[in-house]
């Protein structure tokens, strides 16, 4: 990435079959929400996107969550006066995991991310 | 039919207990707990799925948690009542399904022996709980748990996970993992709620049946 520019970097998150994690913003506000936080570094985050939630009912609640195999996009900025080389920044997805029967309790993923500033 | 035919087999149960009681305590004066658990417990075993055999019955780890209020509870003081143990928390859908029927269960068996405890897994802690302890009404003991509980009961990796704690502190059954058919719950508690009335009272592995509990056969 060059100095002052900016780019949008894809996570691609992969949901075990028959299971599904809350949207970014659940509608109960007892849910945990998916979150994705990076670290500070030479580039920072300047806006997430996250694909439209499905819908699903479990007992008499409708919840907004994601299945299968979806993208959340960070968009990234770098400063004008960002260091030059190559760093590796990290990053947090949050998530906590259902199905119909049961939930795993909430965990997070590390996300190392290569950044070369030219 | 099911149901009909359970109940139908408790009522049938109490009856030889309170018999074989008799016997016991005209022979010996004294009704040690073995003498009537272990003829019930046999019985038990033949009639419904799942259920442990005496000495298959493995003790619940004891722990100390506290409630809402602060109050410290021991699961060993709970000795003597038969126990649903419930690990779940405020976040899991599943959990929110089966709250109605403890809050059920408790209206309904508390008054015979039965203790249903929730322990949340919140690592939030109080500020999530007690909330939603007041929207959902929850009517029993809810503790709020930590991890080193959680390896006590195997991780609880998944909620919900449920133990059901017979009269002497011991796994009754296997654990439900995930979300469980209320009427498997039902089946359990009345199993080891069925034989017992309010009139006994257990302490170190020894049973006093009172006068008002014998079956007193008329002499003709």
């Amino acid at each position: 990435m060059k100095r002052g520019s900016t780019a949008v970097q894809t996570l691609v998150v992969d949901v075990l079959s028959g299971f599904h994690v809350n949207n970014d913003h659940p509608r109960d506000e007892f849910l945990i929400p998916l979150t994705l936080k990076w670290d500070g570094g030479p580039i920072k985050a300047t806006g997430f996107h996250f694909p439209k939630p499905e819908e699903i009912q479990v007992g008499a609640d409708h919840l907004l969550v994601f299945t299968g195999k979806f993208d959340v996009k960070t968009d990234f900025a770098v400063d004008a006066n960002a260091p030059v080389g190559s760093t590796t920044i990290t990053g947090k997805l949050r998530y906590q995991a259902c199905s119909n029967q049961m939930c795993f309790r909430p965990a997070s993923l590390e996300i190392k991310l290569p950044v070369t500033v030219e | 039919m099911l149901i009909l035919g359970r109940i139908k087999w408790i009522v049938k149960m109490s009856t030889s207990r309170l018999v074989s009681s008799a016997l016991c305590v005209a022979a010996a004066g004294l009704l040690l707990l073995a003498c009537s658990r272990s003829r019930v417990t046999n019985a038990e075993a033949s009639s419904v799925p799942g259920i442990k055999t005496l000495k298959n019955r493995r003790p619940a780890p004891d722990f100390t948690l506290k409630d809402a209020s602060g109050q410290a509870t021991k699961l060993s003081d709970l000795k003597g009542k038969v126990v649903l143990l419930n690990f779940w928390a405020t976040w899991c859908g599943p959990c929110a399904l089966e709250i109605p029927w403890f809050e059920q269960f408790e209206q309904q068996y508390r008054s015979k022996g039965l203790e249903i405890v929730g322990v949340s897994m919140d690592e939030e802690g109080w500020g999530v709980v007690r909330p939603y302890i007041a929207e959902h009404k929850i009517n029993y003991r809810v503790l709020l748990g930590n991890d080193s509980v959680g390896e006590l009961y195997g991780g609880v990796d998944s909620l919900p996970t449920t133990f059901i704690i017979d009269r002497e502190g011991r796994f009754a059954f296997p654990p439900h993992v995930g979300l469980a058919e209320k009427n498997e719950y039902l089946s359990e508690i009345q199993t080891l709620l069925g034989n017992s009335g309010p009139n006994q009272s257990t302490s170190a592995g020894l049973r006093l049946i009172t006068p008002a509990s014998l079956f007193v056969r008329p002499t003709e």
